[in-house]
């Protein structure tokens, strides 16, 4: 059994401790992350997910019981290189479009790599790599102000500055909403081809279950604090009962599925994705 | 490594809600008081005046029942600047206008560095007023809810209406900025936290790294305004979607009601007020 890449073991974190507005976000929160793997986190507003994901890079770090050790280095440790450890896990964060703090575009892409002290030509490549990634033009964007960005172009300059450091694991929270639904679908193919050639090992945080079914391998479903649920997609979604009690729904696929069994139709209900859904379909429907 | 968390936790401005009887108190009430006090703070110099008003602040933290501790913790973040500014005022002016019977004792005089009592007098009644500026400030935001506050000094701007004042108007202003305070911190955590995330030195290593930081925090600026620009605009628009008009015929939600306890505590912090202002010449040390 190989070492798991992040590993956070019964994780509780309170904010403003000790003061009348301090909220418990973890109650013993734990999770494991294989390197090569996309992970689904999914669970309702308010659950600790962006919290959780913030100790993942040294955002936050563990004051109270729990560990977060990230490619075998414990983050409670005071003497962690948090430089080299945010190279290596870079965050997406939830409304990515209020994160951007250079005026032009191409600088805000090659802020990260110019922190790295980069030479020109390779801050260039990467930032060139990183916008045709997220399908930003380069001749077009690079010199445009990121004030003139509508709110969708803005997620994707922010996306791409996370990108142009090429950190080894990706985490998006929420990165994807908002985004109209072809953009939506070649996102996700980016995202399954940075896993699959350049073996990104990414979260994704998402309220779009399709998005979850469509890319994670394996996924976790939180609340108050704790995980509650975990396993492959097809599995966790086939908790109806678990998923609607936390208000979270199912993807539209599992939906059908669950529906056609109840009905005395003999199909596969873990066939979630989509085309499987469709074999699934044509199958009973010859029969 | 509460670094982040620390940008975002500023105490003035936020209401905590609560029960006691300056959360009762009418707003009219709790700004006239709080004016009063701050003005015969403003003017004791003395040892004694000032530990008898900071004694006073923390009776009324008391009576407030918020926790000293949280008032207090608003302080942390600008303790730099605080201990910087008090350390010149030490060194470099040794001969301010302070009220004072203890002789004046010279410790140094070496070139421009010049410290004497009456200096140190002046640092340490300055500390303490800053504290109570704090503490009254906070006793007044974080028992009132911000639509209250705006009623009550609108209220009391409104006899100015004659000179054309624009009462309404004002008070949305204020309550406006008063409101923009924890947006603007959130998006300054945001930023920051984005920074970090790539590469930039924020909250990494130790807390003596300030300077590091400060310019790092200095870049936000820019994309800080910005966005509050951003954000007004949005605001515009919303309100002007809501047919916003101008003060003028706009009814209230909340009618507030002046009782006899408002008018007890007004009386009491007045006569103390104007004691400490008449006899701010006269206590002993
Ligand atoms: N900066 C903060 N200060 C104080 N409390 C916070 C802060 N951020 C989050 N919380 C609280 O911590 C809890 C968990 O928040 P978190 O943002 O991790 O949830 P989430 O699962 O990401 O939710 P969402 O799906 O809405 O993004 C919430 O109850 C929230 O109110
Ligand atoms: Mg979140």
């Amino acid at each position: 059994m190989t070492e798991p890449l992040i590993a956070i073991r019964d994780l509780h974190y309170t904010y403003l401790p000790g003061t009348p507005l301090q909220a418990v976000a973890l109650r013993g929160a734990s999770m494991e992350v294989y390197a090569g793997e996309i992970v689904g986190l999914i669970g309702p507003a308010g659950a600790g997910k962006s919290t959780l994901l913030q100790h993942c890079n040294g955002l936050l770090r563990p004051t109270e019981p729990g560990h977060v050790i990230v490619d075998g280095q414990d983050l409670a440790d005071p003497t962690v290189d948090l430089r080299r450890l945010r190279q290596m896990v870079g965050i997406v964060f939830q409304h990515p479009e209020r994160q951007l703090f250079e005026t032009l575009v191409g600088d805000d892409i090659a802020f990260g790599p110019r922190q790295l002290g980069m030479s020109r030509a390779e801050i260039r490549r990467r930032v060139e790599w990183a916008m045709r990634v997220v399908g930003l033009d380069f001749d077009t964007f690079v010199d445009r102000p990121t004030a003139a960005l509508s709110g969708g172009e803005r997620r994707k300059v922010a996306i791409a500055g996370v990108l142009a450091l090429r950190p080894r694991v990706l985490i998006l929270d929420e990165a994807s909403a908002g985004l109209d639904p072809l953009t939506r679908e070649e996102w996700q193919e980016q995202v399954r081809r940075l896993n699959a050639d350049e073996g990104m090992t990414v979260i994704v945080v998402s309220s779009d279950m399709e998005e979850i079914a469509a890319l994670a391998g394996r996924v976790y479903v939180m609340a108050e604090g704790r995980m509650v649920d975990e396993g492959t997609p097809a599995e966790v979604f086939a908790h109806t009962d678990l998923l609607n009690s936390l208000g979270l729904g199912q993807p539209v696929t599992s939906w059908v599925l669950g529906e056609l069994r109840r009905r005395g139709y003999d199909v596969d209900p873990y066939a979630i994705r989509l085309e499987e859904t469709v074999e699934e379909l044509c199958r009973i429907l010859r029969s | 490594m509460q670094d982040f968390a620390l940008l975002r936790h500023i105490t003035i401005g936020q209401y905590l809600p609560g029960d006691s009887f300056v959360h009762r108190m009418d707003p009219r009430a709790k700004i006239t008081v709080v004016l009063l006090l701050s003005l015969a703070l403003t003017v004791n110099t003395s040892y004694l005046a000032n530990i008898l008003l900071l004694a006073l602040c923390l009776g009324l933290i008391r009576a407030a029942g918020i926790s000293l501790r949280y008032v207090l913790s608003g302080v942390r973040p600008a303790l730099p600047f605080i201990i910087a500014l008090s350390l010149m005022q030490l060194a470099f002016y040794g001969n301010p206008s302070v009220t004072s019977r203890l002789p004046v004792i010279t410790f140094l005089r070496w070139g421009p560095i010049f410290i004497t009592s009456s200096g140190l007098q002046l640092v340490l009644v300055s500390l303490a007023r800053f504290v109570d500026l704090m503490i009254l400030a906070s006793i007044l935001t974080n028992t009132t809810p911000l639509a209250h506050l705006a009623y009550g000094l609108e209220d009391m701007l409104k006899p100015f209406g004659r000179l054309g004042v624009p009462a309404q108007e004002i008070s949305l202003i204020f309550i406006l900025a008063l409101r923009f305070v924890p947006i603007l911190a959130e998006q300054l955590e945001t930023l920051a936290k984005a920074q970090a995330s790539r590469g930039a030195d924020i909250g990494a290593g130790g807390r003596w790294r300030f300077w590091r930081t400060a310019r790092a925090m200095l870049v936000l600026i820019v994309p800080l305004f910005l966005d509050a620009f951003r954000r007004a605009e949005e605001l515009i628009v919303a309100m002007e979607a809501r047919c916003y008009a101008g003060g003028r015929g706009r009814t209230r939600l909340v009618q507030l009601r002046m009782g006899w306890a408002d008018g007890i505590a007004i009386l009491i912090c007045a006569l103390l007020a104007v004691g400490f202002i008449w006899f701010r010449k006269s206590f002993p040390f």
